[in-house]
């Protein structure tokens, strides 16, 4: 019998079109990607944006620069307290306030307890979109444990709003210094055995290692900032190029983690790291919080003067920026907030190509994205 | 590089820039339309690599777009502002070939200013519906909803 061979070269499937999302569990949240495909292979990626826009900017323009704050926990509400404090930041720049050092160095406790509760969900919810469904268990505990402190001294668990202009709104709780020292020998032991728990599989690395690479020069070209463009070696951390809040005032020794694979698994790396350069900082801070109040003086109406002011923080998700342009009145004329997540959106529009779909929820889990962070 | 450099070159090369360093904490440009393209152009050339932010912006009589530049290898930053006066159907040369970022950037503007990137791949609506009518961050915008202007 003559043997029929296929020759699977010249066979081309019909491109077609399919969406992922609003309601796809791998996109955490309502974020829209319409996907050309070539049968499982990803040819180019459309974001459609828009499903959970508040136009925040917008509001900011009708109200006092006090209320603004509290839209800023709307935007990446697991970085909420890093938000409000660039907002805080800003005004006190504009306003050449000088806040009492208990502040600064209260802030950036707070920023950093913020930045490991961000991390540790990144961590359970990109263990499930790979298909490791334990992360998620293990990641909840240690995020609540945060969330309790939280909750103990800002009487909120995730939209703060504990900054204000010129301080913040209460004092430590009590049980404030105690609990994260009690806090940090735990996630200390446990942050290893996560890592292997992900890092020891065989398909996890799979998964992650060679997948989803961003160069040194598209990541600074995109537009990426935080673990994503630290995964790929761009050395942008805000604590280190232009230190805010505890880190202009203290020598606090801590490094910036880069990686230059600029793969899936590089990016993972970095915020595992992180996670440990993170309670470094907290260690340092935590015996020595000064005692000289926790608010300045501001006026009740604050009116910024007549100018435009920048102030970029570090989020979890990386450089958060707030563009402030005043005319002088008691609300602003303009508000731009420069999301991270924004730009790093950018990013996967590129790096996704030429992936299976599998791959592009890895890419996408690992590059962290918060939807109304984007949106805003 | 200083901000005095940064004015001598960029000079030589273009005419009728404004340069202005009170207002901010950074050296701010404001080009015409027709010499923004090339005054990025050379600014890229200059090593700023990092196309920061884009804001859209509305001045009242001018609508227009706030580009925060970075130096990623000295964190130097400018800030250069395109005005445009036509405010019927405003247009500047899209970003896209030189920065990355300017993509999502510019469909953003374009969505809640309407300022047209010329040459920008894929000049469509990000935020809103396909079908929304006017540009809602524009300050003459009407809000018949009272959703957000009371």
């Amino acid at each position: 019998m003559e043997q029929v061979t296929l020759n699977t070269g010249d066979l081309k499937s019909q491109e077609y079109f399919l969406n992922m999302g609003p309601q796809h569990p791998a996109t955490h949240g309502v974020l829209r990607l319409i996907l050309t495909m070539d049968g499982e292979i990803v040819k180019n990626i459309e974001p459609d944006l828009g499903y959970i826009h508040r136009s925040i900017e917008k509001q900011c323009e009708y109200e006092g620069y006090k209320q603004i704050i509290h839209l800023t926990d709307r935007m990446d509400y697991l970085s909420s307290h890093m938000n409000n404090e660039a907002v805080a930041l800003a005004i006190e720049q504009a306003l050449e306030i000088e806040v009492p050092e208990r502040v600064k160095v209260i802030r950036t406790l707070m920023d950093e307890l913020t930045r490991i509760a961000s991390h540790l969900l990144w961590w359970g919810v990109m263990g499930m979109d790979v298909g490791a469904l334990t992360t998620f268990m293990y990641a909840f505990r240690d995020r609540e444990m945060i969330n309790d402190i939280m909750e103990e001294t800002c009487g909120a668990r995730l939209t703060m709003s504990y900054s204000t202009p010129g301080g913040v709104m209460f004092d430590l709780h009590p049980n404030f210094v105690k609990r994260v020292k009690a806090f940090i020998p735990h996630l200390r032991s446990v942050i290893p055995k996560y890592d292997e728990l992900l890092t020891g599989n065989v398909i996890f690395q799979k998964r992650m290692k060679g997948v989803g690479i961003l160069s040194y020069e598209d990541a600074i070209s995109h537009g990426a900032s935080g673990p994503v463009a630290r995964g790929s070696g761009v050395s942008c951390d805000r604590r280190k190029k232009d230190p805010y809040s505890a880190f202009a005032i203290r020598d606090i020794d801590f490094k910036e983690i880069l990686y230059t694979e600029g793969d899936n698994l590089a990016r993972y790396n970095v915020r595992m790291k992180e996670m440990l350069e993170s309670l470094n900082i907290i260690e340092q801070l935590i015996d020595h919080i000064p005692d000289d109040g926790i608010q300045a003086k501001t006026k009740a109406l604050i009116k910024l003067p007549k100018g435009e002011f920048l102030q970029r923080v570090e989020t979890a998700r990386g450089d958060l920026g707030v563009y402030i342009v005043s005319d002088g009145k008691k609300n602003p004329y303009r508000v731009k907030f420069r999301s991270p997540g924004f730009s790093n959106l950018n990013a996967l529009i590129e790096i996704g190509k030429g992936h299976l779909i599998a791959d592009v929820v890895a890419i996408m889990s690992t590059l962290d994205f918060v939807v109304p962070d984007i949106d805003r | 590089m200083t901000n005095t450099d940064i004015i001598k070159a960029l000079e030589k090369q273009f005419q009728n820039l404004e340069f202005d360093e009170e207002t901010t904490a950074f050296l701010n440009i404001t080009v015409s339309p027709e010499n923004y393209l090339d005054v990025m152009t050379a600014l890229r050339q200059m090593d700023f690599d990092y196309l920061f932010s884009m804001t859209g912006m509305d001045w009242g009589a001018e609508l227009g777009v706030t580009n925060h530049l970075e130096n990623t290898k000295t964190g130097m930053m400018v800030v250069v502002k395109v005005k445009l006066s036509n405010r019927e159907n405003p247009e500047v040369p899209t970003l896209e070939n030189i920065w990355k970022t300017a993509h999502l950037h510019e469909r953003e503007i374009f969505d809640l200013f309407g300022v047209n990137f010329k040459g920008h791949s894929v000049m469509k609506r990000l935020l809103l519906t396909e079908d929304w009518e006017g540009y809602p961050m524009r300050k003459d915008w009407q809000d018949e909803t009272k959703m957000i202007i009371r």
